[in-house]
């Protein structure tokens, strides 16, 4: 087999032809034709549901409950404390945790209450499975829906939030945002080539509700999300 | 160098099952359609998860967004119809925004050059286990079989198509596939192909489900996974999911293959907040789904896990016919399912009557159009225009003017029959004159009366217990309709379920002719003295 | 103010008083009304089911009809939805430009009975003292959603004293008529007409009040067909009965009478 061979299909140039022709223009396009006007503004008034003057981190906290998730307040100085106290009363034996400065002192803090506790990058993707509780943080969080943003990028990965059955995040007061159109207005000026491989928007644990309709959670992702929300940072 | 991979044997043979989608064509829709409104379980089902969804729909919205409603679907409407006015510059921009971030990018004109691509990026990398997400546009090409064909183990991973998989059986919603199976036929597959003593509780037929799929996971070394958005500005994909499966798919296998209709394109991330508004509660009545994964290349180096590979088939099969101006709008589609929740059609006829991968309203309509209008002759008439569907629609694709643009094709293109060619365009000339128009009223009048005087001496039903006889005699000879139980001709089929109401004996004409209304008639804009135009 | 009525087909034939009704309420209500008796039919059968030439022949006729007429006012609202909805764009270019703007503006000048009353001529019912009696249901026709008319009708029959509104169970709901939808599959269609007939059996109404000619025949054909004795009026009738311009028939209109 010439694993250098084109694969099967259509050239670009030939797919993208079509749909110019759909389009009923003259020519197939080129680099050289003009950008079509802008799309519909994306108007606030119409869509935006948190305005930046509301009680952040209560109006979060209130959605990430109502999505299922289960929210913790703390302090940044009680922060390792509290972690820690969280994962005893889960009764989570292996942990893996984001190497991250903001988390660091909750290494040694598990392992030194006889846990055992992992660098998320030291233990890899096969071995989360046997993995109880993945400590994260976010990139950011989301008033409106309550939601967090776990990114792979800037040396973290994907699997922490997926493959252990309780996923605990860490929450800062100052990354949440009142609404959709914020968190994603803020990526205005991403790059594909700087972006992460993978940015997901997390609220709730796994469910499904495709027997009968009953709700069931923890179908293939955690069953529980635990939030630890920092107040006072 | 590396060494010639060893060849992949296929599978035994699997039993053959008769497929719920493959129909004999033309399809003719009603058998399967009388069945399903006969099925009592089904009605229930389907009945209540549909009004349920469709409620909360509704509440969902007006509770966060009152009257912004409207507005919301307009501009949601407006975004997916800018992209698809100008796709070709949106694909191109995409195209090279998604190779800047790694991934290898596919053009699949059809569903053979789609499969055929997946195939030889399975074959190319030795892939020997598949998971797979939920996808419609997998199930459009067929692509499952043809990939078990080679010897790739396909596993559907989202439980209701992990559950349709072992019983051999077809989704029948966009959004909840199996909205048609109750737990005892889940309980029976899972003991009869996974060996399991019998269960049908839901949260226990769960677990297993999940022991039995991470054990997938950990092996596969290939996941599929269709797009719900992909985004220009940065050449991503997005996958909007609840369990958690598509994450598992997109993540943990070394390769991983999105296929992706050209109709999911929007220009830039600050469209997706929008779209991100909408299709959840459109869906289902969530806020949001519980996952909402951007996926931007492939695994990048300072991370820890993630796929080696991401490939992208870009799939035409049909769409580039459906962008033509006309039909256009049904291409915004984002498959919330809000049409089929809101539908009184589907709700008692369910997805499997369709007899295609796309049911309901919007199915309806595609269907006839990607495979042959003559083939499904029956989609864009089994519907009474009612228009839930349009109102429910969160990007405002005007279904029921669709319906209409089809069926004017199909008398168009002759494959409406000549026998409902000739009475309709006999109708539009009794109708067209006023001479005609009084003719055939008072041929109408006299006809039905009189079989309704006959009729009713010859009643085969009994009389039923609800009618009395009359207190009062209706004498008034403009509201005395009589009742026929056995309607001639075409209206033969209205009375085997139903009473056809006879003319009045004198009409609304008659009684303003009574009334002195010579002089009105030729006040109404005509020259005529008799008010006739010719 | 001048009103032209459009009767509707169905309605000439069928349900007569209906438009005697409307004639009725409107001269009460200060119209001088009349009626341009060259009409025939709005050409929605012929349109729906995809015919379009034979559609605009009968389209052309009803715009030359009701050119002089300043307001055109019809009981029926997938009639009035044709007009508006469908007229402009069965004239749109590259058909016929002077046919495109007297579509328009035949369009801009229809209007749906009880869209008309509270819209336009912004009675206030409430004031007139209308009394009728009775417990009433009302079934909301589909293409009521085109027109953008709510609630006008419900309004109206509440200002009505001792009328007793009952609220119909999935009132929004298609009746399954769809013209020819109801025999072309009879079994879907009746499939939804039994479960409005069983809605409206369960509201315990004693009349249904739809001004759609053609959901009438099919729920009054249903509910006869199922032995449940309940009237049909249109809106139209009930404020006529209720203004005291018509008499009122106390007995609901029991099905089964032969001519």
């Amino acid at each position: 087999m010439n694993v250098n061979a084109p694969f099967p299909g259509t050239s670009r140039g030939a797919f993208v032809a079509r749909v110019s022709a759909a389009l009923e223009r003259k020519a197939p396009i080129t680099p050289a034709d003009a950008a079509p006007p802008p799309p519909a503004t994306v108007n606030e008034s119409v869509v935006r549901v948190v305005g930046a003057g509301e009680d952040l981190p209560d109006v979060f906290a209130k959605r990430a409950a109502a999505a299922g998730m289960m929210v913790h307040k703390t302090t940044g100085a009680a922060l390792t404390d509290d972690l820690v106290a969280l994962v005893d009363s889960l009764a989570a034996g292996r942990v893996a945790i984001q190497d991250r400065d903001s988390l660091a002192g909750v290494l040694s803090a598990l392992r030194h209450r006889g846990r055992k506790a992992d660098l998320g990058g030291t233990v890899d993707f096969a071995a989360l499975y046997d993995v109880d509780a993945g400590i994260t943080d976010v990139q950011a969080a989301i008033a409106e829906t309550g939601s967090l943003v776990c990114s792979s990028g800037s040396g973290r990965g994907r699997g922490l939030s997926l493959v252990p059955p309780l996923h605990i995040a860490v929450v800062w007061c100052s990354q949440i945002v009142p609404d959709l159109v914020d968190y994603w207005a803020s990526h205005a000026g991403s790059l594909p080539q700087t972006l992460p491989s993978s940015i997901v928007l997390i609220t709730g644990p796994s469910k499904t509700a495709d027997i009968e309709g009953v709700l069931i959670t923890g179908v293939h992702g955690p069953r529980e999300v635990h939030v630890m929300l920092v107040l006072d940072a | 160098m590396t060494p010639s991979p060893t060849p992949l044997t296929p599978p035994p043979a699997a039993p053959v099952h008769e497929h719920p989608l493959n129909v004999p064509l033309p399809y003719d829709l009603k058998p399967r359609a009388a069945k399903a409104i006969g099925d009592i379980r089904l009605q229930q089902f389907v009945g209540s998860a549909t009004k349920a969804k469709d409620h909360g729909r509704r509440d969902g919205f007006r509770d966060v967004f009152g009257d912004r409603y409207d507005s919301l679907r307009t501009l949601a409407g407006d975004i997916k119809q800018h992209t698809l006015d100008h796709l070709d510059w949106y694909l191109e921009r995409f195209i090279d925004n998604a190779a800047r971030a790694g991934v290898q990018i596919h053009y699949a004109i059809d569903a053979n050059e789609a499969n055929a691509i997946t195939l030889e990026i399975a074959r190319r990398n030795q892939c020997r286990l598949c998971v797979k997400s939920k996808s419609m546009v997998t199930e459009e090409t067929g692509l499952v079989p043809a990939l078990e064909a080679i010897g790739v183990e396909t596993v559907e991973t989202d439980l209701g198509e992990f559950i349709l998989q072992l019983d051999h059986d077809a989704p029948s919603h966009i959004v909840t596939p199996m909205i048609h199976k109750d737990r005892t036929a889940v309980g029976r597959a899972f003991t009869r192909e996974l060996g399991v003593p019998y269960t049908d509780d839901p949260a226990t037929l769960a677990a297993i489900a999940r022991a039995h799929l991470r054990e997938k996971y950990r092996h596969a070394d290939l996941g599929i996974s269709g797009a719900n958005f992909l985004i220009a500005q940065t050449g991503s994909i997005v996958l909007c999911t609840n369990e958690g499966n598509g994450r598992f798919c997109t993540s943990a296998p070394r390769i991983h293959i999105a296929i992706a209709g050209i109709e999911k394109l929007i220009p830039a991330t600050e469209h997706l907040a929008v779209m991100l508004k909408m299709l959840a509660r459109s869906s289902t009545a969530q806020p949001i789904t519980c996952y909402t994964h951007m996926i931007t290349g492939p695994r990048r180096e300072d991370e820890h896990d993630g796929p080696d590979q991401v490939h992208l088939i870009l799939l035409d099969n049909g769409r580039t016919e459906i962008l033509r101006k006309e039909t256009r709008e049904l291409l915004r589609c984002i498959r919330c399912g809000a049409c089929l929740n809101a539908c009184p059609v589907y709700r008692r006829i369910g997805g499997h009557s369709y007899g295609a991968v796309y049911s309901g309203p919007i199915g309806a309509a595609i269907t006839p159009l990607l495979k042959g209008l003559h083939n499904f002759p029956d989609l864009p008439h089994a519907t009474s225009l009612c228009g839930a569907c349009f109102e429910a629609c969160p990007v405002k694709i005007d279904l029921p003017k669709q319906f209409i643009m089809l069926r004017k094709k199909m008398v168009e293109q002759g494959i409406t029959d000549l026998r409902t060619r000739a009475v309709y365009r006999l109708w539009g000339l009794m109708l067209r004159w006023g001479w005609t128009y009084r003719a055939s009223s008072w041929v109408q009048r006299r006809v039905l009366r009189l079989l309704a005087r006959r009729g009713d001496s010859r009643r085969v039903m009994p009389p039923t217990a609800g009618l009395a006889p009359p207190a009062k005699v209706r004498a008034d000879p403009f509201e005395d309709n009589a009742w026929l139980s056995h309607a001639p001709g075409p209206l033969g089929e209205w009375t085997k379920e139903r009473d056809f109401p006879t003319p009045t004996a004198r009409s609304f004409r008659d009684w303003w002719k009574d009334r002195g209304g010579e002089q009105a008639e030729v006040r109404g804009g005509q020259r005529e003295g008799n008010g006739d135009t010719r | 103010m001048k009103v032209s009525l459009f009767i509707t087909c169905l309605g000439d034939s069928y349900f007569p008083r209906a438009g005697i009704a409307t004639v009725k309420v409107l001269e009460r209500l200060g119209c001088e009304v009349d009626f341009p008796a060259a009409q025939t039919c709005c050409g929605q059968p012929m349109h729906n089911n995809g015919f379009a030439p034979e559609a605009r022949a009968l389209a052309t006729r009803m715009i030359r009809v009701f050119e002089m007429s300043k307001f055109v006012v019809t009981p029926s609202g997938s009639c009035a939805a044709m007009i508006r909805d469908c007229y402009p764009h069965m004239f749109e270019p590259p058909h016929n430009a002077a046919l495109f703007k007297q579509a328009q503006s035949l369009a801009a000048r229809t209007f749906e009975f009880s869209e008309f009353l509270v819209n336009v001529l912004k009675v206030d019912l409430a004031a007139m003292n209308m009394r009728w009696h009775g417990r009433t249901t009302y079934h909301y026709s589909c293409h009521l959603r085109g027109l953008g008319i709510t609630d006008e009708a419900v309004r109206l029959l509440k200002t009505i004293n001792g009328l007793e509104f009952i609220p119909l169970e999935n009132a929004h709901e298609c009746c399954g008529f769809g013209g020819t939808f109801a025999t072309k599959y009879q079994q879907i269609s009746s499939a939804m007409v039994r479960d409005k007939a069983a809605a409206i059996k369960a509201s315990g109404a004693e009349t249904v009040v739809s001004s759609e000619s053609g959901c009438t025949m099919n729920i009054a054909g249903a509910c006869r067909r199922a032995g449940h004795t309940v009237g049909f009026k249109s809106l139209p009738e009930i404020i006529a009965e209720a203004m005291g311009l018509m008499p009122f028939t106390d007995s609901p209109r029991v099905p089964g009478v032969s001519a």
